[in-house]
């Protein structure tokens, strides 16, 4: 019931009252009063390497604000800051949300200052999900990741479609992982918003016996080992592009529909000892600069700004091989139904997949 | 005041010390079970889940299950190697040593992730080279593989929990059987084995309890096949959406009472073991080389094969991964690059936790020595209801999972200045690795046997003198295994400074565990390498050290270097 009228009340804020929000856009005084402060802390849950290469670009264009990077993914991160808040701790100033769950239980916990971007009208709907809180400056979008060495062209093709990983030829050799990620998350919303799918379908998941990992990083390592051929439902396209162009010999593809959603949400905490250079980071964030920070070589995620094109150079590498294909229909997720009602999907799926051993 | 009232007053407060660093984040989550995981009121609904309903009883036996046969397999095999490394002196003896204490230098996650890049199905380094031969392969993501790797990384305690007795206990017991015409065998089972159960289960007790606390190594293994294990299920809650720290706390109970009942038996068998006191002021003689006898040989080479096991292939296995940004089974040199090393090298983030690690291994394995020897000094040589105590409660964190110790941490100095500081994981490492050094403590000072101290008291020297000019001196060996086992747990724990570290107090193994759970093995695996050769450097330094004292000793009394030299330990000399 408690997170029934926190949803409620996070989208009413949204819609009735962003106009009453503290506007927040990079001018000279506010430039000049970080620059006195001199330091802001983000508590991030994106990969080290990405989140070092979107900063080291913020530094470019304000290189007097050191940028401490403290990195605790999801959950425990979440946890975290809210500690601190009850404890009267102030330390955090900024906080990079990658799960709409936790970012749900911070919300509540009443963390962030309400704010609204000067520029927010150059930004897709999807940006603001979890607005005045937090705003999404970039998406991603699930994939399908296969070992191109244990997986056939005709298989590839059964697996576009989201039940064509109940095909008996793919018993025995699928990874999921436990949704209490958020790239797990987001598939497991449409699985449960989509008649045809829903917990009948998670049943005969089941039955195909996959492996069960407790993050995406375990179940692509299994497929990049050949230990299971298949990674369904918690892998997404900028860690997929981000290992292409590393290496990976593993392949992904984008089912259809595919799950599109904010995998970053960015908010000033309400206690950030550092206030006018948290505002300044997020104001940069929602920049174009910033924009194409996040379409960078080491984060390939896609920018949430209108205007701004796909920049993203991986594009023209992965075009020139045989297999990537770009997604036909998008899906996504209703965040009200996220915050919502994820602990229900989240346990369905436990009962099914783990508790019924 | 008398000296025996300042003496209890000291004891207190060393006691309330003791309590503080390890009792009291127990306490407090002890308090976390029964709290709403907001903490605003009071609940018994998780110790009644826990406790009270099924929900846990598979993870618990699969628990103990696996905990057995870790415990048993681990001092079966320490057992085998200490009485081969004490007995059968195999050829380069001192190298050895380095080696079998090697283990304890690399986390079990990151000798994990080698022993599955070397054994896991189709594409493990050994499969590919077995099949290419056309032999049968290995699955090292199995029951059986999981427990082989633990008993691989957990056989350094148990080692040098044995060793130390066998070096104590006189050759000449053996002898004598031999010249009765007993075989070896029959000597090992008829002479030995009666005089070293005590320290066998102690060895099978601490294994057990350490292996029921692991979840790095089966978490990668066989949890993603459907096994539950009590570890990972704290893990899962204390860390993972939604997050549930009070029924965390809950679960880690039951770990806590499995201790309590093995710390329970252990005392047991250490108050048997006080039976077989082997150090007085005469020391034992010890067993002399055997040329080249089969058996000599046979031994070497069994040592070697676990040395290859435990460090030496896992350790080439996390070189390969730092040098290819994806490993699948296929290896080619031109796709090789010392690139990540060079990066990591220069990567100010990896500097700066190497400060902090650096730091933290210096002052926490100081501040431990000298912890553990006091509280195993009160428990073997001030015996009272004070001193049981401390030793109780320095005792209690043993097998309360890491992550749980971080969350206790946490409730405790949230909001205190503290809080947020190096000084915190300092902290969490005193708590939680005294109870090793206490037992290594414990079972140096049970081998001395009580004539020394009271010749020396007759002789009118104080308990400091006597700690200094005695105790000590002949501890060093003991001294030596502990500062080894000290600082190399400090440089690896996780667990809990996941949960307590700041952008301002990182470190390595925090590091490793992000670029790790990015997917980046190259540079995690990079990070270790450069971890590693800090150990080994620092191990280096002491074997040498080691060696020097060694043949000042035997130039300045060359018939009984041992007296000289004191306690021998996992890593002290070859006599």
């Amino acid at each position: 019931m408690k997170k029934v009228l926190l949803g409620a009340a996070m989208f009413v804020a949204a819609a009735g009252t962003a106009l009453a929000q503290e506007r927040v856009a990079i001018t000279p005084d506010l430039v000049a009063k970080a620059q006195a402060e001199g330091e802001v802390t983000l508590l991030y849950g994106s990969p080290l390497i990405t989140m070092q290469a979107i900063i080291a670009d913020f530094n470019k264009a304000y290189p007097k604000i050191r940028v401490n990077l403290e990195r605790r993914s999801g959950a425990a991160g979440a946890q975290s800051v809210i500690k601190e808040k009850r404890a009267g701790v102030r330390r955090i100033d900024v906080v990079q949300s990658t799960e709409v769950e936790s970012a749900g239980d911070m919300i509540r916990e009443g963390l962030f200052t309400p704010f609204v971007p000067e520029n927010i009208d150059s930004f897709k709907p999807i940006a603001s999900g979890l607005a005045p809180h937090l705003y999404a400056p970039s998406t991603i979008r699930s994939v399908v990741m296969y070992n191109p060495k244990l997986v056939t062209e005709a298989e590839v093709e059964r697996l576009r479609n989201w039940d064509g990983i109940l095909d008996p030829a793919f018993k025995g050799r699928i990874s999921v992982v436990e949704p209490s990620i958020g790239a797990a998350a987001a598939p497991l919303l449409y699985i449960m918003n989509n008649p045809e799918l829903g917990a009948d379908f998670l049943k005969k998941l089941k039955a195909q016996k996959p492996a069960i990992y407790l993050n995406s990083t375990l179940g692509r390592e299994a497929v990049t080992s050949a230990q299971q051929a298949i990674s369904i439902f918690s892998q997404f396209d900028s860690i997929a592009m981000s290992d292409f162009v590393r290496g990976s010999p593993v392949r992904f593809l984008y089912p259809n529909p595919t799950v599109e959603y904010a995998g970053s949400n960015w908010g000033i905490l309400a206690s950030a000892p550092h206030p006018n250079a948290a505002r300044l980071l997020i104001a940069w964030i929602m920049s174009t600069e910033g924009g194409i920070a996040f379409q960078g070589p080491l984060s390939n995620s896609r920018s949430t700004l209108k205007d701004l094109g796909d920049t993203r150079t991986v594009l023209a590498k992965l075009a020139e091989t045989p297999w990537y294909k770009e997604p036909t229909e998008l899906w996504k997720p209703d965040m009200q139904d996220w915050v919502t009602n994820f602990g229900k999907y989240q346990d369905t799926w436990l009962d099914i997949m783990k508790r019924s051993n | 005041m008398n000296k025996a009232v300042s003496g209890r007053v000291a004891q207190a407060l060393f006691l309330m010390l003791i309590f503080w660093l390890a009792g009291m984040p127990v306490i407090s989550l002890l308090l976390g079970a029964v709290q709403t995981p907001d903490g605003s009121s009071y609940t018994t609904a998780f110790l009644q889940k826990v406790f009270l309903t099924r929900d846990y009883l598979r993870p618990m036996f699969s628990t103990l299950e696996l905990a057995a046969y870790v415990g048993l397999l681990a001092t079966a095999l320490g057992c085998i190697i200490a009485w081969i490394m004490s007995r059968l002196k195999p050829y380069g003896g001192l190298v050895l040593e380095v080696g079998i204490m090697a283990p304890i230098f690399i986390s079990p996650f990151i000798g994990a992730v080698g022993w599955l890049t070397l054994g896991q199905p189709n594409t493990g380094i050994i499969n590919v080279l077995l099949a290419s031969w056309g032999l049968p392969t290995v699955n090292i993501i199995s029951y059986g593989g999981t427990v082989f790797i633990m008993v691989l990384f957990l056989l350094p305690y148990t080692y040098t929990l044995l060793r130390h007795t066998l070096d104590r206990l006189n050759p000449e017991l053996e002898e004598a059987a031999a010249i009765c015409g007993a075989t070896q065998m029959s000597t090992m089972l008829g002479v030995v084995f009666p005089l070293i159960w005590p320290s066998i289960l102690s060895s099978v007790i601490l294994m057990f309890v350490l292996a029921a606390e692991m979840f790095a190594i089966p978490g990668l293994t066989i949890i993603p096949h459907g096994h539950e294990l009590l570890s990972n299920t704290v893990f899962e809650r204390a860390t993972r959406w939604p997050i549930n720290q009070s029924e965390a706390s809950a679960v880690g109970l039951i770990l806590l009472i499995i201790t309590i009942a093995g710390m329970g038996m252990y005392a047991m068998a250490v108050r048997v073991q006080e039976r077989f006191i082997t150090v007085g002021p005469k020391s034992p003689r010890a067993a002399a080389e055997d040329g080249m006898s089969v058996a000599r040989i046979a031994g070497t080479v069994i040592v070697v094969i676990y040395i290859l096991c435990s460090s030496l292939l896992p350790i080439f296995a996390i070189f390969m991964r730092s040098m290819i940004p994806f490993y699948s089974g296929e290896i080619s040199l031109s796709g090789m690059s010392f690139g990540n090393i060079q990066s990591t090298l220069s990567d100010p983030s990896v500097l700066d936790s190497l400060k902090h690690s650096l730091i933290v291994m210096v002052v926490s394995t100081l501040l431990l020595l000298t912890l553990a020897f006091l509280v195993a000094l009160g428990r073997i040589r001030h015996k009272s209801r004070l001193s049981t105590f401390t030793w109780v409660v320095a005792s209690i964190p043993i097998a309360v999972p890491g992550v749980l110790i971080g969350v206790g941490f946490l409730w405790l100095y949230i909001g205190t200045p503290v809080y947020a500081s190096l000084f915190i994981i300092v902290l969490i490492m005193l708590s939680r690795f005294l109870p090793i050094l206490v037992r290594l403590f414990e079972t140096g000072l049970i081998q001395l046997g009580r004539e020394l101290d009271e010749a020396a008291a007759v002789a009118g020297a104080s308990d400091m003198v006597i700690t200094w000019r005695i105790r000590l001196p002949l501890l060093v060996g003991t001294i030596r295994s502990a500062a080894t086992i000290a600082m190399t747990q400090t440089l690896n724990e996780l667990s809990a400074s996941a949960l307590l570290f700041t952008s301002a107090t990182s470190v390595l193994p925090v590091l490793i565990f992000n670029y790790m759970y990015d997917g980046d093995y190259a540079r995690a695996s990079s990070i270790a390498l450069v971890q590693i050769a800090i150990m080994a450097t620092l191990l280096t330094v002491i074997g040498l050290a080691t060696l020097s004292r060694r043949r000042k000793a035997v130039s300045v009394k060359p018939m009984n270097a041992d007296a000289a030299t004191g306690l021998p330990s996992p890593l002290a000399e070859r006599q």
